[in-house]
């Protein structure tokens, strides 16, 4: 599905991620973990193409089953790969209603003749928001659909985001922190829906988690990173008894 | 009056689409109906002067509707508003023996095409530094033209023969506000599409919009082309009202007045749009005696909007709506 192949970005001096590579096959969940400052979040920008490495290739299996270099595409072109993601500042529209905010996830699916881009487009809206109101269902975000997204709670703007991710009905799904600040059963909740969304709806996840009881209960692989170096790779198990995670987690 | 508003029968929504109507129930309808209705009535009994006021108003609101798809939906600040206006105003003089609608037409597509080039500046300029960039290209254009006997008609200025039927005030108004009406279903039109949401959605997060698959570069673009679309169909009209063209008429501090209108009127609301453009204009006619006055009125006028009211007169609008609907209550 995803290969990473020796990816290496510098911004000025300091080197954010360092010659790291990893392979993600179809279907499976990779969690990411690492320190503050080890580059994560860096990595999701490379692969999303709003940071352009310096050195390393990205190869991405598509629907046909060809295998595609997306190193340095633009990060919109990268979306219409069905790649589509979450932002650990949660990036939400905040001045549209939480069914708009959904409604851009599926701006890929609007026609794009001259007539629906100057705003007659009928048949467009009913479709998609015929799709919108199967993820607000899913999601069970009914009470919000008409609520300013600035105005709404932070669990609730985090399922806002991730629905408005899965409009875009992507392939591979890179959620960025999902579970930072949620209380304990708004996190059980989300890694339901992480489940249901990797299991029925088939979506190959990659997830970056501080929270390594939560990312553990679901990833089948973990990386991780440290001062952008990868310095663990593998199974929960192996990774919390790896002795350099918990020299970079804990301290010697 | 207090019981017909108790009896108002707000429709239930039951189709997606009742979302995507401009009006969506029939109270609204009805408002509209009579709002309109009363607009084009009301000249047959006032005087020539009001006409002339009203006529102002209709033009400016959708030069002022055009601008605020730019600056208040898609968030780039230019102020290239009077370049724009005025390449429609002299288009229109130019092409009027096409016959007034497709000079009008003429003078908002070649403000379209004009917009797109000073649009390419916003691919790469933000905030504060588009609006230096745009407002050089107002500058630009009033020079050009100034320095251009060929546009601008030399010292005599450029009048503007009417050649088609129209041609009293009641006329000219009636036309001016068909096609405002007209401008002002597509912009709500546009705001409430794919296109209106994509908009705000790069004023507010351009990362987010880019990773939703927006081309940012295309549809900042596009906001350039639509606005100055509507700002030069309304400077071609305007051109065509007044019937005389001059290039002082088209000095930089029109950008700033019609951007005041926008801030006053309401940033990125379709409706406050036309109550901006109606104060600005306004305001200028009831100062005409003290016109130096009429930029601190206008001073006053924003910081009491930024301070009190960021919706500007739409969201008063609103608040007073809200307070009838729900008369006996508060």
């Amino acid at each position: 599905m995803l290969k990473v192949d020796r990816i290496t970005i510098t911004f000025g001096g300091i080197t954010a991620v360092n010659d790291v590579s990893f392979y993600l096959p179809e279907g499976e969940i990779l969690g990411i973990i690492g320190p503050n400052g080890s580059g994560k979040t860096t990595l999701f920008n490379i692969i999303t193409g709003i940071y352009r490495p310096i050195s390393g290739k990205i190869f991405l299996t598509l629907e046909d089953g060809k295998v595609r270099d997306i190193t340095g595409l633009k990060p919109h072109r990268i979306a219409r790969l069905k790649v589509a993601r979450t932002f650990q500042n949660i990036k939400l529209f905040g001045y549209l209603t939480v069914i708009d905010n959904i409604l851009l996830g599926r701006n890929l699916y609007y026609s794009k003749n001259i007539l629906s881009v100057l705003g007659f487009e009928a048949k467009d809206y009913k479709n998609n928001r015929e799709k919108s109101e199967e993820i607000i269902d899913f999601l069970d975000l009914k009470a919000y659909r008409y609520s300013l997204a600035k105005d709404i709670p932070l669990g609730i703007r985090k399922k806002v985001e991730l629905a408005r991710a899965l409009a875009q009905q992507p392939r591979l799904l890179l959620l960025d922190e999902p579970t930072s600040g949620l209380t304990y059963e708004e996190k059980s909740e989300f890694l339901y829906y992480i489940k249901e969304i990797n299991e029925k709806l088939g979506i190959t996840l990659i997830i970056i988690e501080h929270d390594v009881k939560v990312i553990s209960s679901i990833a089948k692989k973990i990386i991780a990173l440290n001062d952008g170096k990868k310095i663990a790779e593998g199974t929960p198990d192996e990774i919390l008894k790896n002795p350099e995670v918990i020299k970079s987690y804990l301290g010697e | 009056m207090i019981s017909a508003l108790k009896k108002r029968t707000v429709r239930l929504k039951i189709d997606y689409l009742d979302d995507w109507r401009i009006i969506q129930d029939r109270p609204a309808f009805i408002f509209t109906a009579v709002s309109v209705l009363t607009l084009f009535i009301l000249p047959a009994f006032v005087s020539d002067y009001i006409i002339h006021i009203l006529t102002q108003v209709v033009i400016y609101s959708i030069a002022v509707l055009g601008q605020n798809i730019l600056i208040g939906y898609t968030g780039l600040i230019s102020f290239g508003q009077v370049g724009f206006w005025g390449v429609g105003a002299y288009v229109l003089a130019h092409s009027l023996k096409l016959g007034l609608i497709p000079a009008i037409f003429l003078a908002g597509v070649t403000a379209a095409v004009v917009g797109a080039i000073v649009g390419v500046p916003s691919l790469r300029l933000k905030g504060p530094y588009l609006a230096i960039a745009t407002l050089g290209f107002s500058v630009a254009f009033f020079q050009l033209v100034q320095n251009t006997p060929a546009i601008s008609g030399g010292r005599m200025g450029l009048f503007i023969e009417r050649v088609w039927g129209i041609d009293s005030p009641y006329e000219l108004y009636c036309l001016s506000l068909s096609l405002c009406i007209l401008f002002y279903l597509w912009g709500y039109r546009i705001v409430k599409s794919n296109t209106g949401r994509i908009f705000v959605a790069i004023r507010d997060s351009e990362v987010a919009a880019e990773s939703l698959g927006v081309d940012v570069s295309r549809y900042k673009i596009l906001s350039f082309m639509i606005s100055s679309f509507f700002t030069g169909v309304a400077g071609g009209l305007y051109a065509y009202f007044i019937g005389y063209l001059e290039p002082t008429m088209f000095n930089i501090t029109e950008s700033i007045l019609m951007f005041s209108a926008i801030v006053i009127g309401g940033i990125g609301s379709v409706f406050g749009s036309a109550l901006g453009a109606a104060f600005v204009i306004v305001i200028q006619q009831i100062f005409v005696a003290l016109k130096e006055f009429i930029p601190i009125v206008f001073a006053i006028a924003i910081v009491l909007v930024m301070i009190f009211e960021q919706h500007g007169l739409y969201g008063r609008w609103i608040k007073l709506k809200l307070y009838f609907m729900n008369f006996p209550f508060r």
